[in-house]
């Protein structure tokens, strides 16, 4: 069965989509059927993976008003860059979708028995997440098996790191999702050999989490930027580039 | 906005993994219905983890509180506890946090 990870922060701007990517080009590379779920209103992930937007999404399905509608016919594959990789696009409209799961009967469990039908048929499937915790997180929470934690390196990244922990401890509690393990955190936009500063945060999170503070540091680099500007991921422009060689080995931690 | 699907080998992958008969949901049981019955409980509440999460993060935790310690090691030691962290890529703080969490768990 294949495993499902959640790619998730509260906190904004900490690179949750350029991992989910990366990822995804990693484990696609090694030859692992992989499914993106894009539960993020921006679809940033979509447009890269697929370099365009879809109607119907994911949206659609969550929201269950058209019966007829199956997974099939809103999934699509990802761009050649990405090999072994299928997409569940977001749409903009997830922006609106918590009033209508909030009414629907075991709202934490529906993108849960969304994917239950199709978790054989892949080794890999991982969710990006809006910079928030509303229903759209408790839901990818249930339906995982684990979480990972990207996270910059800034005054707000305890906080964000902790929210994230708090709302899964309390899934595991609700009966939901018992056996949700933390992966872990890891830093991106990571600046080596950083102030003070930067060392005293590193320092605060491994005094809160231990080991789960991952050895992955995938540096600050404008190649990131490059390569949301081609829609292509790092680790195509450029294999040997410190950015892919971190995902990588981050992947060698999942996999 | 596109609706028409592209064509290349993850296209091709996509049609072996997930066949056009796969359902796209199992659909959860809905609510029975109750009609009369002086007598019938209550259903009971479901739980808004969301909202449970939110008011959780409103009480803030403080940060434990910091101390500076300093221990006397003998001048090798402290550099093989530098040469262990630079291989690592860890800081000597973060080094010596690790082995501790891992002696003490």
């Amino acid at each position: 069965m294949g495993r499902v990870i959640s790619i998730v922060n509260q906190k904004g701007g900490v690179g949750k989509t350029t991992s989910l990517v990366e990822m995804l080009f990693q484990a696609g590379n090694l030859g692992k059927k992989c499914l993106a779920v894009d539960l993020d209103p921006q679809s940033n992930a979509t447009k890269m993976l697929t370099g365009e937007e879809w109607d119907p999404s994911v949206y659609d399905l969550l929201i269950g008003q058209n019966k007829a509608l199956t997974l099939r016919d809103v999934v699509q594959p990802a761009s050649q860059d990405w090999p072994n990789v299928i997409v569940l696009p977001a749409s903009k409209m997830l922006g609106t979708v918590e009033p209508h799961l909030l009414t629907r009967m075991n709202r934490e469990r529906v993108l849960k028995n969304l994917l239950a039908p199709v978790r054989d048929a892949f080794d890999l499937i991982l969710i990006d997440l809006p910079p928030t915790v509303n229903q759209l997180t408790v839901n990818a929470l249930v339906a995982s098996d684990a979480y990972i934690v990207p996270t910059d390196v800034s005054e707000y990244a305890r906080d964000g790191v902790r929210t994230v922990k708090d709302t899964a401890d309390a899934i595991r509690e609700s009966g939901n999702n018992p056996d949700l393990e933390f992966i872990g955190v890891f830093f991106t936009s990571f600046q080596k050999g950083g102030a003070h500063a930067v060392r005293q945060l590193v320092e605060d999170l491994v005094d809160d989490y231990g080991a789960k503070v991952l050895g992955t540091r995938v540096p600050d680099s404008v190649k990131v930027t490059e390569s949301q500007k081609a829609r292509r991921p790092v680790g195509a422009l450029d294999p040997e580039h410190a950015v892919s060689r971190a995902y990588a080995q981050l992947m060698e931690v999942i996999l | 906005m596109n609706m028409t699907p592209k064509e290349n080998s993850n296209s091709k992958l996509l049609d072996s993994l997930i066949p056009k008969s796969v359902p796209a949901a199992v659909a959860p049981p809905e609510p029975e219905i109750r009609t009369g019955g002086a007598t019938a409980a209550p259903e009971p509440r479901e739980r808004n983890i969301a909202a449970e999460i939110a008011a959780e993060s409103a009480r803030k935790k403080p940060p434990e509180a910091r101390v500076t310690m300093t221990i006397h090691i003998p001048q090798s030691l402290a550099n093989k506890i530098d040469s262990a962290a630079k291989k690592g890529n860890l800081s000597r703080n973060e080094l010596v946090r690790l082995i501790l969490e891992k002696a003490t768990a």
